[in-house]
């Protein structure tokens, strides 16, 4: 094989994850044998093969069910997209708002910590008591007071992280207070806010399908309900898989911008630090 | 921090009071639901509180004790291991994916309806979160002790002993207090899926009952055990490492 | 005779654009009972060469002797004394101590004798069973000195120790080293970028370039015990930066 220098650079910079790892590979191989294993110790109907799931995903998303796939899955992505964006947005209001007022923290930190034990079937419970069944008003109201605080809390604590020495620098040098919170205070909240946005997603999705089943006349939750119902394992999975597929490509898109966003730090190599 | 927690204590109250007082038929106040609270923890519908209470504490802790024992072992392989960590961690962000609902559904069917569903539905979703914590606690070992140790000579065991462990346990025990917070969750979801017994199908009952200020009652109960498990358990673990605590060097 | 002895060390590291070596065929001495410095600019390799002696690095080539024999650095009773303290944080500062003199075989009640004497003698008597956290910066590196003369060493290393003091507090911990040393007569391989405490310390200085090459070495011709401010010994250190400069830019 000659590599020339370009080409040999060229291969450096590109990201490792790229080329499959063999430990991921052995990994990915082996969970699906595992898969495939456990299935023949129970009845179809109680743990899929995998040709069997794949059978019930085609049903799933062809439309072989009571329910239509598109208004399902549409109305569980709106759901948890307006869930999400509300808990996010109040969420980064109150956490800096409590990072920066220790006073505020006192009062604010019980509360919060009290909402958090809260499970979430009682929220949804306590939604359809108010609501009654809704299109968004109670997928909305769980997913805002679970994912809320937790949102918070986390912010909170990455506003505890935040350099004050560069702070007072930027005062030293007659910055702005505007300037401050956009070249100071944002890009050390940047990697907290990105890192609380990916789980974020993840947990309004499930917690979605929680207020769905019983708040909700359509969403994949009252799918997934019918098919509880009947026994029918294979079909319960197959209708979470699309979602999960989602918004598993949602949380590596973030993952990308993050990267992007953060591209000032440098990668370690790790030789420098072996020197000295 | 207690008296903080007393004036948020005191900030949920009084926020409960004036929500109650603004629109008593959607949200009764907290007087209403305490005069409900002894009714609910002397009897009720399947047995009286304590035994649902007993019953969801009994799954927690097997739960917890079954996903520590999955956790720790494999966080400390990872943190030792990278084809290991690597191989683990492909799956990690889909893992973080699967709704919770539908684990438990699945091993409601799965196991018919037994302890063993809830207990299963628990291992299998929340372990993975407690085997990061782990790994993140374990991987916080300062290589620069390991040299210091090497330095002088010191041998396999009393690096173990005293460096790895102490680095780990901290790790452990965060991950058990994260694990028990979600497991608590968890069982209660799984619960109200056709279970007779435990908070979760107490809090069913209620609710098919369209009674609200019972439903808080329940809650509240749940809210006051949890609250001071979480305190028992910080309080352990703030004995257990006190060398973590900064003194200020004013002498 | 040399009580340490290096002849021909080589260490390279596997680096992202190839090999990256950090020093060739390097030679140094230390007697017994002597003060030796290594001085040179970071990032040339003092600490790895430290590491090397202590064994905590294997070299790619050379050996190192002790008392005229080569030795597996691994096996000797070797005292050293970090940049930063490396103190465990969560054991006591008797114990810190304990786990230097128990890896060295010492038996139980001579450790107990040892950590007594030594945090005496560091001026840390009343803090035995304090926790590193609880102790100032200078305090914790005197932890780190007890330790490492704790376990009566043959060589004591130390490696930048004060860089990361306040001039003041470095100032007494020279002193106290100096002490210490004169007390005890251990061989001492100092590593430093600091021109005026190399002179301070030592009885002889090698001058390191940035390729990890030994370029210089000089005889300090002042006896002790030296005081800091002795015109003769700034001008001793004034030399000595012009010949460091002149050859590293």
């Amino acid at each position: 094989m000659s590599a020339d220098g370009a080409s040999r650079s060229r291969s450096k910079s590109l990201p490792a994850r790229i080329r499959p790892r063999p430990a991921t590979v052995v990994s990915v191989l082996s969970v699906l044998v595992g898969w495939q294993l456990l299935s023949l110790l129970f009845p179809a109907y109680r743990f899929p093969g995998l040709v069997a799931l794949a059978g019930d995903l085609r049903l799933v998303v062809g439309g072989g069910t009571p329910f239509d796939p598109l208004v399902q899955f549409g109305a569980t992505v709106a759901r948890v997209l307006v869930g999400f964006a509300v808990s996010f947005f109040l969420a980064t209001i109150w956490g800096i708002a409590m990072g920066s007022w220790t006073a505020l923290r006192g009062y604010l930190a019980g509360p919060l910590f009290v909402l958090l034990t809260v499970p979430s079937v009682v929220w949804a419970f306590v939604g359809v008591i108010w609501f009654g069944l809704t299109e968004f008003l109670v997928p909305v109201f769980v997913v805002v007071l679970v994912v809320f605080p937790y949102l918070t809390v986390t912010i909170w604590e990455g506003m505890g992280d935040i350099d004050e020495s560069l702070s007072e620098m930027a005062r030293a040098f007659g910055a702005s207070r505007r300037a401050v919170w956009r070249h100071v205070y944002l890009p050390q909240l940047r990697p907290y806010l990105f890192g609380v946005a990916r789980i974020g997603l993840a947990v309004s999705w499930k917690l979605c399908l929680v207020a769905e089943v019983f708040g909700s006349a359509t969403g994949v939750g009252v799918a997934v309900k019918y098919h509880f119902e009947s026994f029918e394992n294979g079909m319960v999975i197959a209708w979470a898989i699309p979602v999960m597929v989602l918004i598993y490509g949602a949380d590596r898109l973030l993952r990308r911008l993050e990267r992007y966003a953060s591209r000032w730090q440098p990668e370690t190599t790790g030789v420098r630090g072996m020197v000295e | 921090m207690s008296r903080r927690g007393l004036g948020g204590g005191v900030v949920v109250l009084l926020c409960w009071v004036l929500a109650s007082a603004l629109a008593p038929t959607l949200l009764p106040g907290p007087l209403a639901v305490a005069e409900r609270l002894p009714e609910i923890v002397a009897s009720g519908p399947g047995g009286n509180g304590l035994t649902h209470l007993g019953r969801s504490l009994l799954r927690v802790a097997v739960a917890t004790a079954v996903g520590l024992a999955v956790a720790v072992p494999v966080g400390v392989a990872m943190a030792v291991d990278d084809r290991i960590e690597a191989g683990v961690s492909v799956w990690l962000p889909f893992w973080m994916t699967i709704p919770t609902l539908v684990v438990v559904l699945v091993g409601m069917v799965l196991f018919s309806f037994s302890d063993l569903s809830v207990v299963a539905a628990v291992v299998v979703a929340a372990t993975p979160f407690a085997t990061v914590s782990v790994h993140e606690g374990a991987a916080d070992v300062d290589r620069e002790l390991l040299d210091m140790a090497a330095a002088f000579g010191v041998d396999r065991r009393s690096v173990l002993r005293e460096i790895y462990l102490p680095a780990i346990l901290p790790a452990v025990f965060g991950s058990a207090r994260y694990l028990l917070s979600m497991v608590w969750k968890i069982v209660v979801l799984a619960e109200t899926f056709g279970m007779n017994r435990g908070m979760g199908a107490l809090f069913r009952f209620w609710f098919n009952e369209g009674d609200l200020t019972a439903l808080l009652a329940a809650l509240a109960l749940f809210v006051g055990v949890m609250v001071a498990l979480q305190a028992a358990v910080t309080g352990a673990e703030r004995r257990l490492f006190h060398w973590r605590e900064d003194v200020p060097t004013a002498r | 005779m040399s009580r340490l002895r290096i002849a021909g060390v080589t260490k390279r590291f596997e680096g992202a654009d190839g090999p990256l070596t950090v020093f060739e065929d390097l030679d140094l001495t230390v007697a017994d009972g002597e003060f030796v410095t290594l001085m040179g600019p970071s990032g040339c390799g003092k600490t790895t060469l430290l590491n090397v002696v202590a064994g905590i690095l294997e070299p790619d080539a050379g050996t190192v002797e002790f008392d005229g024999q080569p030795v597996d650095p691994g096996e000797l009773p070797i005292g050293y004394v970090f940049q930063e303290p490396r103190l465990l944080e969560w054991r006591t500062v008797g114990e810190n101590i304990d786990f230097a003199l128990k890896a060295a075989g010492v038996g139980p009640e001579e450790r107990d004798r040892r950590i007594e004497a030594w945090l005496d003698r560091v001026g840390l008597g009343e803090e035995r069973n304090s926790y590193p956290k609880q102790l100032s910066g200078g305090m914790r590196q005197r932890v780190g000195l007890a330790r490492a003369l704790a376990i009566d060493p043959e060589l004591l290393l130390m490696d930048e120790p004060f860089s990361s003091l306040d001039e003041v507090t470095a100032r007494g911990a020279r002193e106290d080293l100096l002490d210490l040393w004169s007390e005890t007569g251990t061989s001492v391989l100092f590593v430093t970028h600091d021109v005026a405490e190399a002179v301070v310390l030592s009885d002889r200085i090698s001058l390191m370039d940035e390729n990890g090459a030994v370029f210089e070495e000089l005889v300090v011709p002042h006896g002790r015990p030296r005081q800091f401010d002795d015109p003769e010994i700034h001008e001793t250190q004034a030399e000595l930066t012009r010949l460091f400069f002149e050859e590293v830019e």
